[in-house]
C-alpha cells in the first residue's frame, strides 16, 4: 500500500505496520489510523503519519531519548483502552513541535503517545504529573547538565 | 446540562464510586473535592484544551527536509 505524505513523498507500508487510534488524537478525533514512519536522515526521529489526512503528521522521538527519566503517569484505566496492563509494557513516544531556533523546539510531555505493539493499538495519553508540561524544551533544559 | 445547587461541605455522586464535595466558596473560586477510584482520569478542562491546540501546531507543521535534515544534526550534537 501506499500514500502520499507531506513529508517525505510517495511512501509504502505494509497492512501490519498500520496503527489504530480509537479515540483519535486530540484536536484530531476523526483520524484513526496511522503509521509510524522512519525517516532517512535522522536516527532517532519518526513520523506518525495519519491515513486518513496525508497532510497531517506529527514528529515524534522516542520518550527516553527526549529524558532517560520521564515516565508519564496514566491512569490504568487509559492504559486498558489499548489493551496494556502497565506503561512498561508499551512504547511512549512525545510529540515534536518545532519552532525558530533549537532551543524553542519542544516535546509535549503532557500528552504522550503510547504504542501497544503487538496489538497495534495506539493512543493520546494525559500525563497526570505537574513536572510534565505540554512543551518541554528538552534543547534549552539539557543545555546546563 | 443537568444543573445542581449545592452548599458549602454538601456533595454529590457520579455513578456509586465518584464523589464530588463542596470544600470552600470564596468569592467566584469554588474549591471541589473530588472521591474517585485511583484508575478514573481526573483533568482541569485547560489542560485538553492546551493539549488539542498544541497537537493542532504540531500536526500542521511545516516539516521541508532542511529542517529535518538540521535537527537530525541538532539531535547527534546533543547525544554524547
Amino acid at each position: 500500500m501506499q500514500i502520499e505524505t507531506k513529508v517525505f513523498g510517495l511512501v509504502d507500508y505494509e497492512e501490519q505496520q498500520i496503527l489504530e487510534f480509537k479515540d483519535g488524537i486530540l484536536g484530531f478525533p476523526g483520524f484513526h489510523k496511522y503509521v509510524l514512519l522512519q525517516g532517512p536522515q535522522f536516527d532517532h526521529w519518526e513520523l506518525l503519519q495519519s491515513l486518513d489526512d496525508p497532510d497531517l503528521s506529527f514528529l515524534v522521538l522516542k520518550a527516553d531519548v527526549v529524558d532517560p527519566e520521564y515516565k508519564p503517569a496514566v491512569s490504568k484505566e487509559d492504559l486498558k483502552k489499548i489493551g496494556l496492563e502497565h506503561i512498561d509494557q508499551g512504547i511512549v513516544l512525545t510529540i515534536i513541535t518545532i519552532r525558530e531556533g533549537h532551543e524553542n523546539i519542544s516535546a509535549n510531555l503532557q500528552g504522550p503517545i503510547i504504542i501497544n505493539a503487538s496489538q497495534k493499538l495506539g493512543m493520546q495519553a494525559l500525563s497526570n504529573n505537574d513536572a510534565h508540561p505540554v512543551r518541554f524544551y528538552f534543547f534549552r533544559d539539557q543545555g546546563g547538565q | 446540562m443537568l444543573v445542581l445547587a449545592r452548599r458549602l461541605n454538601q456533595s454529590f455522586m457520579i455513578g456509586d464510586q465518584i464523589e464530588i464535595v463542596v470544600v470552600d466558596i470564596r468569592g467566584d473560586q469554588v474549591k471541589l473535592g473530588i472521591k474517585a477510584p485511583r484508575d478514573v482520569s481526573i483533568f482541569r478542562k485547560e489542560v485538553y484544551e492546551e493539549i488539542q491546540k498544541e497537537n493542532v501546531t504540531a500536526g500542521k507543521q511545516d516539516l521541508d527536509q532542511k529542517t529535518l535534515q538540521n535537527l537530525g544534526n541538532l539531535f547527534k550534537k546533543d547525544q554524547k
